[in-house]
């Protein structure tokens, strides 16, 4: 985050980075590059390498094969190892482990041994709305003011890279919400270029610019939230971020054939080819019917909307959310909205 | 205690890069080695003596010590089980006048040396004694083996004090209520649930009540029992035979090993049975009357015999004894050795916490043998030093001829090594426990920050695991102003310890002289006890 750096230049790259730990495979040849001032979130079920990968860029766990770089140097490789303390990299984890010995003002002091008189911690504080519980020790304070002592502390140094470890998630659900939209506002601020780690779709597309989707080890997708979200273009990664009609068909005509009628493809595709068409319930549109193939087979009420579940002759099965008012049995019309359909190879 | 298979993958302590030289881990694993290998030295030396001397032990002495050293242990583990339980039942499950205060004087006795509880009882009840003239009454004279049991035994209890009386707490009153819901008594509970889940605990601090037993010299050479240990303080400083010494010493230490092997699994079972009830505090039984009184009469008895009668008759007899000698040397002889000797603690404790936080194989290895050092009783420690400076020595002859510097027992160095070799255990647990306490987590956080492996020391382990560290610190010192056995055996000439000098009254049968240096130790070993408890209480 130093300003005087244009935007758009590359803050941190990974170039096919391959870490094992006992003899597995943790991260298999990922590659991902981080430009200056982007909010990048890895998101990917548990076990997928999300905190080694975090990790090893961090500089506390060694790489197999690959190199992580900054513009200024290698950070690591597999002969190198830059040890954390001099990679000024900044990283907030789960727990958000604070120095239980130290007040609040101590530990966003720890790292700036040249702040003789705490001024900057005590600014950093300030910013964090902090600045009356500087005296505070960690276990005095509530876990939404933990987060943003630990939040102060790694970016008091002025960090190259801000890593977030799941650093919302020991949160309370209600409080969640406001507190990341408050990080949110304070490294965009500062101009930080953050990677961020969550198992929490929903943290993920609000927090991001971008998402890498990690599935075993390895990079599967790389997109921006709502690219992922409405164009997905693997069935793991559209299920990581929320609910998804799968819908298998085939090429046909030039168009895609499956059991709620055909529509166009976007690209060409070889004729017979197999494709599952990724939908999203809310990304369908429902309309009555005098007489369809399709019939309402199911309707849970649950406010606002609606999960309407339509059943095709040959038992396929469609949900959608919508806040339409329909009853089990009527025929309906099924629309889907071209630009919101994502296309993986079935 | 926490293993290293408590620590969950989150903890993970990232393989911080020292310099070779500073890496404390492995000067820990090195330290642990060091002070393992006199062990090694023993057993060679055993092996090597020629088994004359101890073919004539075996055939007059031999079965006489180790009967007095069985017997002695079972007695005093016996006596000392019955009134820690007893008194640990009572504070948790009733109330009573005196509850309170009395359930932490129960844990007292613990800085009374038993060979100075053992001077002040003889003294008392020995035939014309003042307090029999007082009285009118001839008490049998605390002597022999009956009487050096009951010293151990009002001397020791706390040690099963404390663990039953930590295992009554942590059941709680709900398997008993239970029980009670069941159909049982009060009585038929107690035997049936309350006392089957606490017998490891009480197993456990029985067993360490016999490790104790065992490694004593003071006691039963002073009340006249012809123990293992005294066989080879007799060895070593009447006849001058090592090698033999070396050989009663590698028995005393099977011996010993056999009951911290006891302790080991006791503890094991009471993890096991330690389940998720430890919330619930004991709801205690009103007492009123003379169930009261009785209460209060059988746990003051413990405190009573086992340090405020002996205190008062050692306070009278300094009052109206004046002192032959000076003992301020040895005041400063004492002091001289527990304060290095509790630095060298923190020292061998913190490294060797960090080889164990490393969780290196090799590492831990050198530390857990090192802390099984724990049951090496003072008199085995100090022939094992004797051994490896012996051994030493004959490689250093075989090497070169002329400037061979002559290598001795009696020197401080060896002494401070035999106490580390003695209570490695005791500073190596405290530190683990206060370093156990620093997550992994925090190192990392220490590093991002741009803390170097040095500065995460010294800002945030040592901080952290104060409380320990001192506890290391403290509990050496005392363990080693107490002890007597290795100090009489490899001291120099020169050097004077209030246990030394009190030692060697007594045996000259100058009670009176002796009550001075004594009551001086326990002036100073008390307020450490107390000391403690407060270093405890705050965890």
């Amino acid at each position: 985050m130093r300003e005087e750096q244009p935007q758009g230049t590359i803050a941190l790259q990974l170039e096919q980075v391959t870490c094992q730990l006992g003899g597995k495979t943790i991260l298999n040849d990922v590659s991902l590059s981080l430009e200056r001032g982007e909010i990048v979130v890895v998101l990917g079920p548990s076990g997928a390498g999300k905190s080694t990968l975090l990790r090893s860029i961090a500089g506390f766990e060694p790489i197999s094969s690959g190199e992580i770089r900054t513009p200024q140097k290698v950070l690591s490789s597999a002969s190198k190892v830059e040890p954390p303390e001099t990679r000024n990299i900044g990283v907030v984890v789960q727990s958000f482990a604070l120095f239980p010995h130290l007040t609040a003002a101590q530990n966003v002091g720890f790292g700036l041994p040249q702040d003789g008189n705490g001024t900057v911690a005590l600014d950093w504080l300030n910013r964090v709305n902090l600045v009356d519980r500087g005296q505070s020790y960690p276990h005095e304070l509530s876990g939404g003011e933990q987060q943003r002592v630990a939040l102060a502390r790694a970016l008091a140094r002025q960090p190259d890279i801000v890593l977030l470890d799941e650093a919302f998630s020991s949160l309370d659900q209600q409080l969640r919400g406001s507190v990341r939209r408050e990080a949110k506002q304070l490294l965009r601020d500062a101009g930080a270029t953050v990677l961020a780690v969550t198992h929490d779709p929903e943290e993920a597309m609000e927090f991001a610019d971008r998402i890498v989707v990690l599935s075993k080890g390895e990079v599967i997708s790389d997109g921006s939230p709502q690219d992922l979200y409405w164009r997905p273009d693997s069935p793991v990664a559209a299920r990581l971020l929320g609910e998804v009609n799968e819908l298998r068909g085939t090429v046909k005509d030039g168009s895609f054939e499956t059991d709620f009628g055909s529509f166009d493809l976007p690209t060409n595709h070889p004729e017979g080819a197999s494709l599952t068409a990724l939908v999203r319930p809310t990304a369908i549109g429902l309309s009555r019917a005098t007489s369809s193939e399709h019939l309402v087979s199911d309707v849970r009420f649950s406010g606002g909307q609606s999960r309407i579940v339509i059943a095709s002759q040959n038992g396929a099965e469609l949900s959608v959310l919508t806040g339409q008012e329909l009853e089990v049995g009527t025929p309906v019309m099924v629309e889907f909205a071209p630009a919101r359909i994502g296309w993986s190879r079935a | 205690m926490g293993t290293a298979d408590s620590f969950t993958s989150d903890m993970t302590v990232s393989r911080a890069r020292f310099g070779v030289l500073a890496d404390p881990a492995l000067w820990g694993a090195m330290l642990a080695v060091v002070f393992a290998l006199p062990i090694a030295a023993l057993f060679a030396l055993a092996a090597s003596g020629d088994a004359t001397y101890l073919d004539h032990v075996a055939s007059t002495r031999l079965p006489e010590f180790a009967r007095n050293s069985a017997a002695l242990a079972v007695l005093a583990g016996l006596g000392a089980a019955i009134i820690g339980t007893t008194s640990a039942w009572l504070v948790t499950r009733f109330e009573f006048v005196g509850r309170k205060v009395l359930s932490w004087l129960l844990i007292l006795p613990l800085a009374m040396p038993g060979y100075v509880a053992a001077y002040s009882w003889y003294a008392l009840t020995s035939a014309g004694s003042r307090f029999e003239a007082v009285i009118g009454i001839n008490f049998p004279t605390v002597t022999g083996l009956t009487g050096a049991a009951m010293v151990f035994a009002f001397t020791l209890y706390p040690y099963v004090y404390l663990l039953a009386r930590n295992s009554f707490e942590a059941h709680g009153r709900l398997s008993w209520d239970v029980a009670r819901s069941l159909g049982a008594g009060p009585w038929t509970a107690f035997a049936r649930v309350s006392l089957p889940l606490t017998w490891p605990a009480i197993a456990a601090g029985t067993a360490l009540v016999g490790m104790e037993v065992l490694a004593d010299y003071g006691v039963a050479d002073f009340l006249g029992v012809t123990t293992l240990t005294v066989g080879i303080v007799r060895a070593w400083s009447s006849f001058s035979d090592p090698a033999a010494a070396a050989q009663l010493a590698v028995m005393l230490l099977f011996a010993a090993l056999l009951l911290l092997g006891a302790e080991r699994g006791a503890r094991g079972r009471r993890q096991f049975s330690v389940s998720g009830q430890t919330d619930i505090r004991p709801v205690r039984v009103e007492l009123s009357g003379l169930p009261s009184f009785l209460a209060l009469i059988v746990c003051i008895l413990p405190v009573a015999v086992g340090l405020a009668i002996p205190t008062a008759q050692l306070i009278w007899l300094a009052i109206e004894t004046q002192p032959a000698r000076s003992i301020l040397p040895a005041i400063q002889g004492t002091a001289f050795l527990a304060f290095w000797s509790g630095l060298l603690a923190i020292v061998l404790g913190l490294t060797a916490a960090y080889a164990l936080r490393r969780r290196n194989r090799i590492g831990t290895a050198a530390v857990r043998m090192v802390q099984a050092g724990y049951a090496i009783p003072g008199a085995v420690a100090a022939i094992a030093i004797l051994s490896a400076l012996a051994l030493l020595q004959s490689g250093l002859n075989q090497i070169g001829s002329g400037a061979i510097p002559l290598l001795t027992g009696g020197s401080i160095l060896a002494l401070l090594l035999a106490y580390q070799t003695r209570f490695a255990a005791v500073a190596i647990l405290p530190c683990e426990t206060g370093l156990m306490k620093v997550r992994g987590d925090l190192d990392e956080a220490a590093r991002s920050l741009g803390a170097r492996p040095r500065e995460v020391v010294a800002r945030v382990h040592v901080p952290l695991a104060a409380s320990g560290i001192a506890t290391a610190g403290v509990l050496v010192a005392i363990e080693v102003m107490k002890e007597l056995p290795a100090t009489m055996i490899l001291r120099p000439f020169d050097l004077q310890t209030l246990a030394v000098t009190a030692h060697n009254y007594a045996s000259d049968e100058r009670l009176a002289q002796a009550a001075l240096p004594a009551l001086v130790l326990l002036a100073i070993c008390m307020p450490a006890t107390a000391a403690l408890n407060l270093l405890g209480g705050k965890k």
